[in-house]
């Protein structure tokens, strides 16, 4: 067997991952199992950048070689706290050995396995088998890096083990063949998304500790701590498998978030090939890690199935929430895994296909749903989120109508332009008629510090879908369409965007706006923005007066504290 | 995710931007919340000057709050509030963003008492799972007070139990500032759960502002993930305290 191993502890900005995972397994009742796509990405937190903290997360992919399309993947969270002052190291040596042992475990399982042996095997050995070898592991390492003598004082009185400063989640996803094995330990969450847009947690719900306390590997009774599944995915189709670190559920307005994910990805999945995702997750991670999100470092991994498009046309809408699955095979821990070879290839990520219209853009809204209040448990057959999922399908649908906010710029309005769009957008000043009943909500956001609260307003409507919005100083930008559509303000750049009030009308008339760099004078010269008509993206794209590279170039972040 | 802030001269070029809006699933983000609570004292001791001071530091506060909020990067402080006496009230029952509160002057109970167990178990309901977002950081909870608790025979202790029988209610910071040296009690220590956190005690009015502030910087810097909490209550309340003004009093205990 060959092994593909690849590894994103990046200590650095977002990291991305693509792989395929090859397979056509025949004979023995085994079924073609086609390639597994993987998409990853992994962003340090904006706290762990502020305060010179380096990422603590890991991302590891194995896929084999066998027809059975194996395939392995994990990431980890190391601990932040300051007792678990070697958990970057943790969780790196984690995904390594999850996707060692991932390897193993599908290669022992490869024929056709009956379901009760996977589950035996699952149970028996793939926890006991990670913590052994993630413990014999930390042991080699700390050989070749022994403690000084301050971190053992430390140690020592605070009675903690060796194991402790490597403190480490791993959320570890195995497929071969029909079966798909996941284990967990720690915060952080896996989602298992139906083609119709149903998802699931595919290990139980643990009862985590409250707080900023999660169970590690670095605990004694680890095993104990492990939670497993084993799903049968002849019986249970599953079209993609998440797999994120607790980053990007911290980062989530909606709660529960998953739903609402699930569905959200089914229909990316109709419209989107797996390089279209390839390039999108590293971006979700990196904004989740930002100071808009969570803040801490964010990993996510995506396991999309081969056929994952034509799946999710299949499956049709995801509008209403379809009844859920059975409740997934879940087993305890308990035995070892059996060893087996790893091998490699990984693949370039080819080039980005074109975007299309589709599921917009949520923006973050400031408060989200409203704290404090109660969320209504919502039930399904077989499975169940914690709290309401109709809250969460309301706050989506609000969501979906909404406009977001962001940036501002002094002179993007020398960028109008005339072309036609399929939905109109109107103000008050326009003779375009007024056909929408999307009327994008307020929308509080912050930036740089600075809060920034975009109320579209009353004047302007559009015919469609209105899925992202960008508040500058001459004007409000609409995505719309999958056009852009500039409303000039009153005043022009005399009204500032930095405000906290929705910008007052009236509002000149619409003018399309084709998209194209901006240049803003500033201290030291012009900063270069290129705004991207098709996602309404602004990138910092670099300084002076040359043409600004595509969009998609590096942001700078320059306005952020600087830890020197 | 960057951002970008360009100041110039004029003013006219600010801006800021922000990169890869991309589309991703889900409902939006945002930072996580922290939910703060303050429990004030309405007592009808609280009278004239000092709920007046209190009134005052409490909207000073704030700004403290919001200021921690904006410099950081990765909470939104929530502030709720209730007013206790004989029976307690929620004076601020929704929270509200910290940027956006507007101080509404606590108003003291002619003759109440200080009954301090309702309030607990009063929020200890409000921290109940479910009630709080799954992501939110731990709450933290601020009791100001200048008495000692008037509750009867076991009703401090219930409300207290009540309030850390919730997983919320005993991962949060708990923090005391107690209005005059009489005012400090086993209950405040109790309520605060934590010998490395001291009660905070204001001699007087004019030192509550001053309390409220070292609460609030408490608040925030414990409230950061990856805090070591016991470090830093020595640090900003104990006597290891920074060289700040308001922690070289002796009132810092």
């Amino acid at each position: 067997m060959a092994d593909s191993r690849s590894q994103v502890p990046a200590p650095g900005s977002a990291e991305t991952m693509e792989a395929e995972t090859a397979g056509a397994v025949t004979g023995d009742g085994a079924r073609p199992a086609g390639r597994w796509h993987v998409s990853a990405g992994n962003a340090r937190g904006a706290v762990h950048r502020s305060v010179g903290r380096p990422n603590q997360d890991s991302v590891a992919h194995w896929a084999g070689t066998a027809p059975s399309g194996e395939t392995a993947i994990a990431v980890a969270d190391g601990h932040g706290h300051s007792r678990h002052f070697r958990s970057a190291t943790g969780s790196a040596l984690a995904v390594t050995v999850g996707c060692r042992v991932g390897s193993r475990l599908a290669a022992s399982l490869a024929g056709p396995a009956a379901s009760r042996r996977v589950e035996a095997a699952v149970r028996s050995e793939l926890p006991q088998t990670l913590v052994r070898e993630w413990r014999a592991a930390v042991a080699e390492h700390l050989t070749a890096h022994p403690y000084t003598a301050d971190e053992q004082a430390a140690l020592d009185s605070a009675g903690d083990g060796p194991e402790i400063p490597y403190g480490s989640t791993l959320l570890l996803a195995v497929t071969w063949s029909h079966w798909l094995a996941c284990a967990q330990i720690g915060d952080g969450d896996m989602l298992a998304v139906c083609p119709d847009g149903r998802s699931f947690a595919p290990v139980p719900g643990g009862v985590l500790p409250v707080g900023h306390r999660t169970t590690s590997l670095c605990q004694p009774d680890a095993l104990d701590a492990f939670r497993v599944g084993v799903r049968d995915l002849d019986e249970d189709e599953v079209l993609a498998l998440l797999l994120a670190t607790d980053g990007y559920g911290n980062s989530q307005v909606a709660d529960p978030w998953q739903p609402e994910v699930g569905r959200d990805l089914a229909r990316l999945a109709a419209e989107r090939d797996h390089h279209w995702f390839a390039r999108q997750v590293p971006r979700w991670a990196q904004r989740c890690a930002s100071a808009d999100g969570s803040g801490d470092d964010t990993t996510i991994a995506l396991l999309l199935h081969p056929d994952a498009m034509a799946m999710a046309a299949r499956a049709g809408g995801t509008e209403t929430p379809p009844p859920g699955p059975a409740e997934p095979a879940t087993v305890p821990p308990a035995g070892p895994v059996p060893p087996a070879g790893p091998v490699p290839p990984a693949q370039p990520a080819p080039p980005p296909p074109t975007a299309a219209p589709g599921a917009g853009v949520r923006r973050p809204s400031r408060g989200g749903a409203p704290p404090g209040r109660p969320s209504q448990a919502g039930t399904r057959p077989g499975w169940r989120w914690p709290h309401g999922w109709a809250t969460a399908i309301g706050i989506a649908a609000v969501a979906l109508t909404v406009a977001v906010v962001l940036s501002a710029t002094h002179l993007l309005a020398r960028h109008g332009g005339g072309q036609p769009a399929p939905t109109t957008v109107t103000s008050a000043a326009s003779p375009a008629p007024a056909t929408s009943s999307a009327r994008p909500v307020p929308v509080h956001g912050r930036r740089a510090g600075v809060t920034v609260i975009v109320a579209l307003p009353p004047e302007v409507t559009a015919s469609g879908p209105v899925t992202d919005a960008l508040q500058t100083s001459h004007g409000i930008f609409l995505l719309a369409g999958h056009r852009v559509w500039r409303v000039p303000l009153p005043g022009g750049p005399a009204q500032r965007v930095l405000s906290t009030r929705p910008l007052a009308g009236p509002f000149g008339p619409l003018q399309p706006w084709p998209g194209g760099s901006i240049a803003v004078p500033g201290k030291n010269g012009h900063v270069i923005y290129v705004i991207d008509p098709d996602t309404l993206t602004v990138c910092v794209a670099g300084a002076g007066p040359s043409p600004a590279p595509a969009c998609g170039a590096p942001p700078v972040n320059q306005n952020k504290k600087n830890p020197q | 995710m960057a951002s970008h802030k360009e100041h110039d001269s004029n003013e006219e070029a600010v801006m800021t931007a922000e990169a890869s809006p991309s589309r991703m699933p889900g409902g939006g983000i945002s930072r996580r919340p922290l939910h703060f609570i303050v429990v004030a004292d309405c007592s009808g001791g609280m009278k004239g000057e000092k709920i007046q001071a209190l009134n005052f530091a409490i909207a000073d506060m704030m700004p403290h709050l919001a200021a921690w909020e904006r410099d950081q990067e990765q909470a939104q402080v929530f502030v709720r509030a209730v007013a206790f006496a004989t029976e307690p009230r929620w004076h601020i029952r929704e929270p509200v963003p910290v940027s956006e509160i507007r101080w509404k002057p606590l108003q003291p109970v002619t003759k109440g008492l200080t009954n301090m167990g309702p309030a607990f178990a009063m929020v200890g309901e409000a921290l109940a799972p479910g009630q709080l977002e799954r992501r939110a950081l731990r709450p933290a909870l601020l009791l100001i007070t200048d008495g000692m608790a008037t509750d009867p025979p076991g009703g401090f202790e219930a409300g207290l139990a009540a309030l850390m029988s919730q997983p919320a209610g005993r991962a949060a910071l708990r923090l005391s500032v107690a209005i005059g040296r009489d005012a400090q009690s086993d209950a405040l220590t109790q309520f605060i759960g934590d010998p490395g956190v001291p009660v905070l005690v204001a001699d007087n009015t004019e030192d509550i502002a001053d309390r409220l502030v070292a609460a609030s910087l408490a608040v925030s810097r414990m409230s950061e993930v990856g805090a070591d909490r016991g470090a830093l209550a020595r640090r900003l309340l104990g006597p290891e305290a920074a060289p700040r003004a308001i922690f070289e009093q002796e009132t810092i205990v």
